[in-house]
């Protein structure tokens, strides 16, 4: 479902250049649910953005879903991050102004789907991260670990091909941690595919399948043992 | 996100800080305001000076003295000569004369007098009686002593606001050393503004002239028939400006003058003051202008530091898969709204003043077709002019670098 082949990531910066990747060669499997691990630096975001189609890799291929999108503009890059990609973030990254359902509702609108569709789609994706109430509230108004079951449900909304999660419970306490991890667990269970970033490894004992980064290289890729939560 | 849920979100955008939207407008409100006052009150002063004239027609013309000296005044055979003119409809001396009457208190008031043949009232200038009559052929042959007066005269002079009860009534007219009784057979309406202060319509008085005929001039002065200025009228289908002129070369070559006599058409009056009108629109126009371009660089001022603010805002949409089109389309419609409903506020603004100070002048305030394309027109043109910098700013934010900024 996603091949990453040779990939390489240089930032430049005027005259300076900074290689974040190497060659990376990357497979994920439908139904997969993937840790990314690393010291701080190592290029796991720098990664997981060119999964997510939001920035390019300076050389390289990347096919997802059979269609080879390294070589895409941008136009269509924004339509595949519409509809084959949700993101969550560590800082959440939802709209302060809009409430909570209203949030939910923007990939679908971007994605051309009807109000009455759309708002019908919002509130199934919240109950299914467990938040069917507050939905008229702002994010300011509710916890942390609540507003990241916002952004799993906004990423979720658009049913797409696969979830990436940067650092998802970086900003949450360790009950919310769990929560949050457990609700990855049950959508995966549900079949939906994920990629998360992490630098806590019991929290990486979660997902299935461990990645790791040193210095822009995958230096061990290896199946969980003793899988959390399950 | 179609077309609607873009305005829809724009105008949210604007409300969420209502102090900045009302000081970015401000320029706005100013030009477009300053440009459609004074269009407004254009149009309003060409309609009023359109039916100033209407009555008497374009074809009206005035000749005056401009070497009062009696060997210069109209002559009676001058109006013979003229009169023979085939484009001439009608011409008629008349004659201002300064004279002063008492009030109640034994004060003496300046006014004026207008002596005029009959034929005035119906081709020249039509009175509106609020009582009685004008004088007629008759009162003009029999020299009769009678007088049409404005309706200040009554009630400054007479302390009557029944103007009917006037009728009938004595004044003593002095003019130099002379001093005669008339009979006043009608009070016109002077009008003069409704709310205007006695100190005005004092000073008004010495202008709004008593009616006499001009026969009856005679006997108070010793005009002996001969005029400083005349009235006249030119047959339809002939062009004003060429007989006026021609009327200009026969008295001063009669009179044996080289430019001693003025002859102007009320479509030369109208010519010149909407000359001066359009002069005034220009001026105007152009500083409004100024204030537009200096208003649309505030706007586009605005719109950058939005678009600074709202960078994560704008990553965040990115990342959820808006275009880089619906982002420049989001950024564009707000300064959209923004310039429209300055343009629509400074239109109304703008017609609100016209009215206001056209009603000091008796002038009605006109609000076009045309004024209101012109608003919506310009405020939408300094829409997309000055807002397509921070749109296409907003829609190049690459999504990874915008979601950076805290
Ligand atoms: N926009 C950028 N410009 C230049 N260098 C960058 C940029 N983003 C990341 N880097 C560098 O790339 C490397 C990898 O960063 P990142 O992917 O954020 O690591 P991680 O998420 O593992 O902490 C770091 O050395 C970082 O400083
Ligand atoms: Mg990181």
């Amino acid at each position: 479902m996603i091949d990453i082949q040779n990939v390489n990531k240089i930032y430049r910066n005027g005259k300076l250049e900074l290689q974040a990747l190497f060659n990376i060669n990357f497979k994920v499997e439908q139904e997969e649910f993937v840790s990314i691990m690393g010291a701080s630096g190592s290029g796991k975001t720098t990664f997981l953005h060119i999964l997510g189609c939001l920035d390019h890799a300076t050389s390289g291929t990347y096919i997802l879903d059979g269609v080879n999108v390294s070589e895409i503009k941008d136009k269509e890059y924004a339509k595949i991050r519409n509809q084959k990609i949700g993101f969550v973030f560590q800082a959440f990254n939802l709209l302060p102004k809009l409430t909570i359902v209203e949030n939910v509702e923007l990939p679908m609108m971007y994605g051309g789907v009807k109000p009455k569709e759309r708002r019908e789609r919002a509130l199934d994706a919240l109950i299914r991260v467990g938040l069917g109430n507050r939905i008229k509230h702002t994010p300011n108004e509710i916890s942390g670990g609540q507003k990241q079951r916002v952004a799993i449900a906004r990423a979720l909304v658009n049913n797409p091909s696969i979830i990436l999660a940067d650092e998802p419970t970086g900003n949450l306490d360790s009950k919310s941690s769990v929560e949050i991890m457990n609700i990855f667990q049950g959508l995966n269970n549900e079949g939906v595919t994920i990629v998360m970033v992490t630098h806590e490894p019991d929290i990486a004992e979660y997902t299935k399948r461990k990645v790791v980064f040193r210095d822009g290289i995958i230096i061990e890729d290896t199946p969980i043992m003793n899988r959390r939560g399950v | 996100m179609n077309l609607g849920e873009s305005i829809k979100l724009g105008f949210k955008q604007l409300l969420s800080n209502k102090g900045r939207t009302f000081l970015t407008m401000l320029g706005m409100f100013i030009g477009v305001g300053a440009v459609i006052m004074i269009l407004s009150l254009g149009a309003g002063f060409k309609e009023y000076t359109k039916t100033f004239y209407s009555d008497i027609g374009l074809g009206a013309f005035q000749v005056n003295c401009k070497d009062q000296s009696s060997h210069l005044l109209l002559t009676a055979d001058d109006f013979e000569v003229i009169k023979a003119m085939p484009e001439i409809q009608t011409v008629m001396g008349s004659l201002y004369e300064k004279g002063s009457v008492y009030n109640k208190k034994g004060e003496t008031k300046d006014i004026s007098l207008f002596a005029s043949e009959a034929e005035y009232f119906t081709s020249v200038e039509k009175l509106e009686l609020l009582a009685g009559r004008v004088y007629t052929e008759k009162d003009s042959q029999t020299a009769a002593k009678v007088a049409v007066i404005p309706d200040i005269y009554a009630k400054l002079i007479l302390r009557q606001t029944n103007y009917k009860s006037a009728i009938g009534d004595s004044i003593e007219v002095t003019v130099g050393d002379k001093t005669e009784a008339f009979e006043i057979i009608g009070v016109y309406n002077s009008k003069m503004p409704k709310n205007a202060s006695q100190k005005f319509l004092e000073r008004a008085l010495s202008q709004a002239p008593l009616y006499i005929p001009i026969t009856t001039l005679d006997i108070i002065t010793t005009s002996e028939g001969k005029v400083s200025s005349a009235y006249g009228g030119i047959k339809d289908g002939f062009d004003p400006k060429e007989i006026t002129n021609q009327v200009r070369l026969l008295l001063n070559r009669r009179h044996s003058q080289k430019d001693n006599y003025n002859v102007t058409s009320a479509a030369d009056l109208i010519e010149t003051a909407n000359k001066m009108m359009n002069m005034i629109t220009l001026f105007i126009s152009a500083v409004a202008g100024i204030s537009l371009v200096v208003g649309g660089v505030g706007i586009m001022n605005i719109m950058l530091v939005t678009v600074k603010e709202r960078t994560r805002e704008i990553g965040i949409r990115k990342a959820l898969g808006a275009t880089n089109k619906v982002i420049l389309r989001q950024f564009l419609i707000e300064a959209l709204i923004l310039t429209i409903i300055a343009g629509t506020i400074g239109m109304l603004i703008g017609y609100i003043g016209s009215i206001v100070v056209g009603g000091m002048y008796n002038i009605e305030a006109k609000l076009t077709f045309g004024m209101i394309l012109f608003s919506v027109g310009t405020s939408t043109a300094i829409g997309l002019l000055f807002g397509v910098y921070p749109a296409y700013q907003a829609a190049r934010l690459e999504p990874v670098e915008s979601l950076r900024d805290e």
